[in-house]
């Protein structure tokens, strides 16, 4: 074998390899629910049975050759969601699969775009010709799926021949690497053309008329994993569909969109904000699946006082000798490329003990090169790599195979992510296991109490904001740049020739859906200088070319950059944001373990200089923030009366005599957030000891956005407890709380949230917690969180409630020394009253409530630094 | 409500009224129109919108004002040249001593308002735009020191020679459409206008200029239209960079307007690949105004560069008072030069004007051009001993021994070969060039001398250049192979004596 030709040592025969090359799924899952320490670790198991596929017959409306390329491909007939994908798509439909990983949804589009260039092919002159576009979230699925597809059309024209004109029809990867000689060709040329969201917004849609031949003939528009696509990105993406639309009417096409997903919650509503129209939702899945065993795996407790857990890449390494073997093939998902590398090694180093050879053992991870990648997709795909250690690069569908046992070190933030990667798993006909490993983060600990959730249906709502007026307008320029835009004037319907009512684009239907889009063209024309408008059009009229300026992913344009003093070397990269926490002049900058003073920051012209120091300490920078409300659009309110009345709490006895008052209300409004760097701290290395402080002088950052707002009458704060020297610390403790289970219910990261707590807010005089999206202008999470308060609030009792610590800890309310020596018990109260007892009802907002007030000195709390919380842990 | 949501807006795309230090005053009013107010072109050629400026500069309305005033103050039409400015040099948009240049070139063509002089407006089918027209006859319209007329003489045969294109092996020079656009940009893009397309040709004994211009974008697809008519109306079109650029800006702009764009199948002649073919190393760069200056004696007088270009258009548009009679002047001149330098290029091969005197221009180059594209061996001769003996230099001169050296040693003129060699090898044994020559030099004495040993030393010496000179592997062992097979051969006539 190859690995022994490269004098590795060979795994002697009736060594392990021989021992171990019998393990089964089956056997690995019966240890471990009966062996020491495992029964005790794994705190949860589920069976799923083995599920037999159900199948149709193949729509009628599919060409007959198309059936028999498909059944020579191995699918003699098609499941039923596959059928009934099918069948919609050629009825006309915009369609949505929505099933998990190896449901088998590329067939769900391939078979109605290769149907599409039969028909149009056969059509007699005249007829429109017809083409599709493929959108994928990465390069490497695009590669893949153009083999599937020219795998598909040589095997079309094989068995029908010549006459079906499949030899004219060409698939092509369009994006960064394909060489400009023959961009030309594909152009022209391909009837199948695979790009990604970044290539269409830069390359294709500002070029669209070299791109004419496809718009002209454009049926369908394929998009792959649409569960990716939230947040800025996705919103952005859903403009950027916009304009995909608004070229191919211009050139007369009206496509229809063909997309797939993994499994989310309300998966129509996430697709219709996308492409901006109602869609068919299909999401039964009728695959077949083997016999699926999960177990969910908490690590022991090590320190029984602060309730510290072991920590779970350490427990990944102790279970690779259970679930690794010669027998079967292994991946283990691990959140951060270190601990990737981390964890490769190791297994690589104890690869005999696991009876296998090192070159068995590979890591995988974005920043491989194309080759290696390959090779080790290749790897697994033929049974030569037995184990794989990956970050989410093996979460997408990338073609790996099906393997067998996954082991998943840490909850991967949400839903989708987790059955993308459990999917990984799993042969027709052969029991495969997944095992999920808990950190120590809340969202980890409450899936540790209620495995369920996991296998449920989904619950996390994806928040996507096409109309987020910073995007919007930064595609309306985008847009404008391509084609220009005309306005009509809005005549009230009742009286002919009455009243303007004021502008509204001119056949539109892709822009005229969002708001405001006259008015951002004037904007563009009148402050920007961007656009001209004569009469009722708007033309692009500046020498530029703005898609170059507009980043899908939000962002990266301001970034600040790290240079070492004097030989200007580019030492790093940080964003606007961040920068004036981390590179303000006298921090210590870290990269890979090597320690960089700040000198001088250049905040105007974004660049840091740095000297290399030999540091002790690092520094951690505080800040405060200043929420400012500028206008309050929805509210859900509590009378004081009807909340349960806490028993260990001394009933208040004039409060019922006050009548109805506020309890508590939930809000949400646009604000104004201003965050100040002040002054860091000098921290000592392993002590952790404070040598040392200093001031920060830089212009505050400011940020318009949106906001769930969570208020509480003093009067129930009292009753509550929320009162005392720490009581900032609790209600503090509890805002971080619900931000940190926020991914349970919402697709975001905890960071894509902001938090400001306020046991007095000078805006609405009584204990308040902000949250707010950290996207200029917002993207919809706050409007996700105003819709799921009270499950996030569940939740989070659930965490602390079943905590195993004694008085707080990180993966609850947070170490004693933040949420103070009382936070999880008063925590824990306010949790149960929010939680508990009447729901809010929508309220009016009260006079007053909505004016916008400056704040004085007072913002008390600011967030923590990103991460600081769990520094040292 | 308007205002309100602007203000909203602003403020989140950060543009708003920042929180600047110092408060925006005004400069004071300029005294003189040369320092122009504030949308003087400096801000806007290098690609930079004008949003990213205009915060910095007085507000809108003032500095429309003040350069309304300026430009009505400057009637006067002052014709002083900048030093350093137009003519002098050939312009780099985006180097700062090209801005500079630019900048001076641009003051000395005055602003005008309104729309530009003496056109008229032509309306079609997809409405009007409008036109300027000019007739200059044949015989007498000269450009630089060159005559319209002289395109009567030129060969089709050397320019398809030097343009390496068989399609232009019947062009007729009377008969083409001479093109250059006006845009506002060169980033290419949906989002580029041709707002101006000018086109020449040639009839009856007249030269006619036609300038088309959009007065407004809404203009487009009635311009295009008629180019697209007019061009399809010649049987070929000659450009100067257009089938790199002038033809893909107006293909663009036809697919979306919906026009048939004209040019697939045209037989086209580009001007800058065998311009530069003639003229390569001589000149500091391929660039029209070189070339014009250096060949057709043409040296402009006042010319706007065609970097401010952009901004001449969008200044018109805005009502501002702009330099489009700079641009409608730099325009007509470039088609004037496609005109008599496709003459030259038709002429190339003969080597004389009209007049019989000879082509000004560097004879070495262009001697180096014919011979390398010439059909048959003995041209190639021919032209390889004109650009020796008319001085070529550097690696022309070793491009062109080596040519020569090599033909004679084909056409077994063993002597001369032999001599050509060692002529090119005294000169310099020691370039690339140098590799070649030891080949050549080595299969002359191989086949023709039959003298095995120096055939095998001049191998020898080929490959230790070759080592010197860092060449591919593939090189390397071919010099290889040839030095082994001939030692390999000397061993056998040692052993048969």
């Amino acid at each position: 074998m190859k690995g022994e030709a490269n004098g590795e040592p060979a795994a002697q025969s009736g060594g392990p390899r021989r021992a171990r090359r019998r393990l089964g799924v089956e056997g690995i899952a019966k240890r471990l629910r009966s062996e020491v320490p495992w029964k005790s670790r794994i705190v949860h198991w589920r069976t799923a049975p083995a599920r037999p596929g159900r199948t149709e017959a193949w729509p009628a409306a599919l060409d007959p050759r198309l059936v028999d390329v498909f059944k020579r491909k191995g699918v003699p007939e098609p499941y039923a969601h596959q059928a009934r994908a099918i069948e919609r798509a050629l009825a006309g439909d915009d369609v949505l699969v929505a099933t998990p990983t190896a449901s088998g949804k590329t067939i769900c589009y391939t078979a109605p775009v290769l149907q599409s260039l039969l028909e149009a092919s056969e059509g007699g002159p005249g007829k429109r010709g017809a083409r599709a576009l493929f959108l994928y979230p990465t390069k490497a699925l695009s590669q893949d799926q153009t083999v599937g597809l020219t795998a598909l059309v040589e095997s079309l024209i094989e068995h029908h021949g010549e006459s079906t004109g499949a030899a004219d029809w060409h698939a092509f990867t369009y994006d960064g690497d394909t060489p400009p000689s023959i961009r030309r060709t594909l152009r022209d040329r391909g009837h199948m053309v695979l790009t990604n969201p970044y290539m269409l917004h830069q390359g294709i849609l500002p070029n669209h008329a070299k791109w004419a031949e496809l718009f002209r003939d454009l049926r369908y528009i394929v998009v792959d994993e649409v569960h990716t696509l939230s947040g800025v990105f996705g919103s952005s993406v859903a403009n950027v569909l916009r304009r995909l639309v608004r070229v191919a009417r211009h050139y007369g096409a009206n496509p229809q969109f063909l997309a797939s997903s993994a499994t989310v919650a309300d998966p129509a509503a996430h697709a219709s904000r996308l492409f901006g129209r109602p869609v068919t939702v299909i999401d039964e899945d009728a695959s077949p699946a083997g016999k699926r065993i999960f177990g969910v795996y908490e690590p022991p407790v090590v320190n029984p006082v602060a309730g510290l857990r072991a920590n779970a890449l350490e427990e990944a390494r102790d279970l690779a000798r259970e679930v690794c073997g010669p027998g079967h093939q292994t991946i283990f998902f691990a959140g951060r490329r270190t601990a990737v590398e981390v964890l490769t090694r190791y297994l690589k180093e104890s690869a005999q003990r696991l009876g296998l050879r090192p070159s068995e053992i590979r890591g995988y991870r974005g920043g491989y090169l194309p080759d290696m990648r390959r090779e080790i997709e290749a790897g697994l795909k033929d049974g030569k790599i037995k184990v794989v250690v990956s970050t989410n690069a093996l979460e997408l569908g990338v073609d790996i195979g099906a393997l067998d046992v996954a082991v998943l070190v840490g909850y991967p933030g949400s839903q989708a992510s987790f059955w993308q990667r459990a999917g990984r798993v799993g042969r027709r006909g052969r029991a495969s296991l997944v095992i999920q490993i808990a950190k120590s983060e809340p969202t980890d600990q409450f899936l540790v109490h209620h495995p369920e959730y996991l296998f449920d249906a989904p619950r996390e709502k994806l928040g996507v904001d096409p109309d987020n007026l910073v995007l919007l307008s930064e595609h309306v320029k985008c847009a404008a740049f391509e084609l220009p835009f005309r306005a009509e004037l809005e005549v009230a319907p009742s009286e002919p020739g009455g009243e303007a009512l004021g502008e509204t684009l001119a056949d539109e239907p892709e822009f005229d859906s969002a708001p405001h889009v006259p008015e951002i063209l004037d904007y563009l024309a009148d402050e920007s200088g961007f656009l001209h408008r004569r009469a009722d059009t708007w033309y692009w009229m500046a020498d530029a070319y703005p898609a170059q300026d507009v980043s899908l992913a939000g962002g990266d344009i301001d970034n600040v950059l790290i240079l070492e003093l004097g030989t200007e070397k580019a030492i790093g990269e940080t964003d606007r944001e961040s920068s004036i926490t981390t590179v303000h002049e006298g921090a210590i900058y870290q990269v890979q373990g090597v320690t960089w003073r700040v000198e001088r920051f250049d905040y105007k012209n974004r660049r840091a200089y740095v000297t290399e120091v030999e540091s002790d300490y690092y520094t951690d920078a505080q800040t405060d923030t200043e929420v400012r409300v500028l206008r309050l659009e929805h509210r859900e309110s509590r009378p004081m009366a009807l909340g349960p009345v806490q028993p260990e709490v001394e009933p208040a006895a004039d409060a019922v005599e006050q009548g109805p008052t506020e309890d508590f209300s939930a809000w949400r409004g646009e604000v104004h957030v201003t965050t100040v760097a002040t002054l860091y701290k000098k921290i000592r290395f392993y002590t952790r000891e404070n040598v040392g402080a200093g001031d920060i002088h830089l212009p505050p950052e400011e940020l318009d956005t949106e906001a769930f707002i969570l208020t509480m009458s003093e009067e129930s704060a009292a009753k509550l407890g929320l009162d005392g020297g720490d009581r900032g610390s609790a209600w503090r403790a509890l805002g971080d709380l619900v931000r940190r289970v926020a991914p349970l219910f919402i697709r975001c990261q905890p960071s894509d949230l902001g938090l400001s707590s306020h046991v007095k807010s000078p805006h609405f005089g009584r204990p308040t917690i902000f949250l707010y999206d950290k996207v200029q202008g917002g993207v919809g999470l706050s409007e996700l969180l105003f819709g799921a308060y009270r499950d996030l609030f569940g939740a989070a009792l659930d965490v602390v409630e079943k905590c195993s610590c004694d008085i707080g800890c990180p993966a609850c309310v947070g170490p004693v020394a933040e949420a103070g020596p009382t936070g999880k018990e008063c925590v824990t109260r306010l949790l149960k009253h929010l939680a508990g007892g009447a729901l809010p009802e929508p309220a009016p907002i009260g006079e007053g409530d909505d004016e916008p007030e400056i704040l004085g000195e007072e913002a008390e709390f600011g967030p923590l630094p990103r991460g600081a919380a769990t520094t040292g842990l | 409500m308007g205002q309100d949501f602007r203000s909203k807006l602003a403020r989140l795309r950060k543009e708003g009224a920042e929180p600047s230090a110092e408060p925006a005053v005004p400069d004071p009013l300029p005294e003189s129109p040369a320092e122009s107010p504030a949308e003087s072109p400096a801000e806007s050629p290098t690609g930079a919108p004008a949003a990213r400026v205009k915060s910095a500069s007085l507000p809108g309305w003032l500095a429309g004002t003040l350069a309304r005033r300026a430009g009505g103050s400057a009637g006067g039409r002052a014709v002083d040249r900048a030093p350093g400015g137009a003519g002098s040099s050939p312009v780099f948009p985006g180097s700062p001593e090209a801005l500079g240049r630019a900048l001076g070139a641009a003051e000395t063509w005055p602003r005008t308002t309104g729309d530009p002089l003496e056109l008229t407006e032509s309306v079609g089918a997809r409405g009007a735009f409008a036109q300027r027209r000019k007739t200059l006859p044949m015989e007498s319209a000269a450009h630089g020191d060159w005559r319209l007329a002289e395109i009567e003489g030129a060969e089709a045969r050397s320019i398809e020679r030097l343009s390496k294109d068989p399609a232009l092996a019947d062009i007729d020079l009377r008969r083409a459409i001479y093109l250059d656009t006006e845009t506002t940009g060169l980033s290419g893009g949906a989002g580029v206008y041709v707002y101006m397309v000018g086109l020449g040709w040639f009839e009856g004994d007249q030269y006619v200029s036609w300038q088309g211009f959009l007065r407004h974008p809404g203009e487009e697809a009635a311009l295009l239209e008629e180019v697209a008519r007019l061009i399809a109306g010649a049987p070929s079109v000659v450009s100067f960079f257009g089938k790199s650029f002038d033809r893909h800006r107006l293909e663009d702009k036809m697919k979306i307007a919906g026009v048939e764009p004209p040019f697939e199948g045209r037989p086209h002649l580009d001007l800058y690949h065998p311009m530069r073919r003639l003229t390569r190393g001589a000149f500091p760069n391929g660039k029209l105004q070189t070339l014009e200056k250096g060949l057709l004696g043409f040296h402009r007088e006042r010319d706007l560069p065609g970097s401010l270009a952009p901004a001449a258009w969008f200044d018109y548009l805005a009502g501002r008072p702009h330099m489009l009679e700079g641009v409608f002047h730099h325009n007509y001149e470039d088609v004037l030069s496609l005109v008599v330098m496709a003459a030259y290029l038709g002429r190339a091969e003969i080597g004389t004007r009209a007049s019989g005197e000879p082509l000004r221009g560097p004879d070495a180059h262009r001697a180096r051009a014919l011979a390398e594209t010439a059909g048959d061996a003995d041209e190639r001769l021919r032209w390889a001993t004109v650009a020796l003996d008319g001085g070529a230099e550097g690696e022309g001169r070793r491009a062109m021994q080596l040519l020569r050296a090599d033909l004679l040693r084909r056409a077994r003129r063993t002597e001369e070969a032999r001599a050509a060699y060692r002529e090119a090898l005294e000169e310099c044994a020691e370039d690339r060039t140098a590799i070649d020559l030891f080949v050549g030099a080595s299969m002359l004495l191989e086949h023709d001398l039959r003298d095995t040993d120096n055939a095998l030393r001049m191998a020898e010496r080929a490959l230790s250049v070759a080592r010197i000179e860092r060449r591919p592997s593939g090189v390397l062992d071919g010099l290889k192979l040839r030095a082994s097979r001939l030692a390999g051969q000397r061993g056998d006539q040692k052993g048969d004596q």
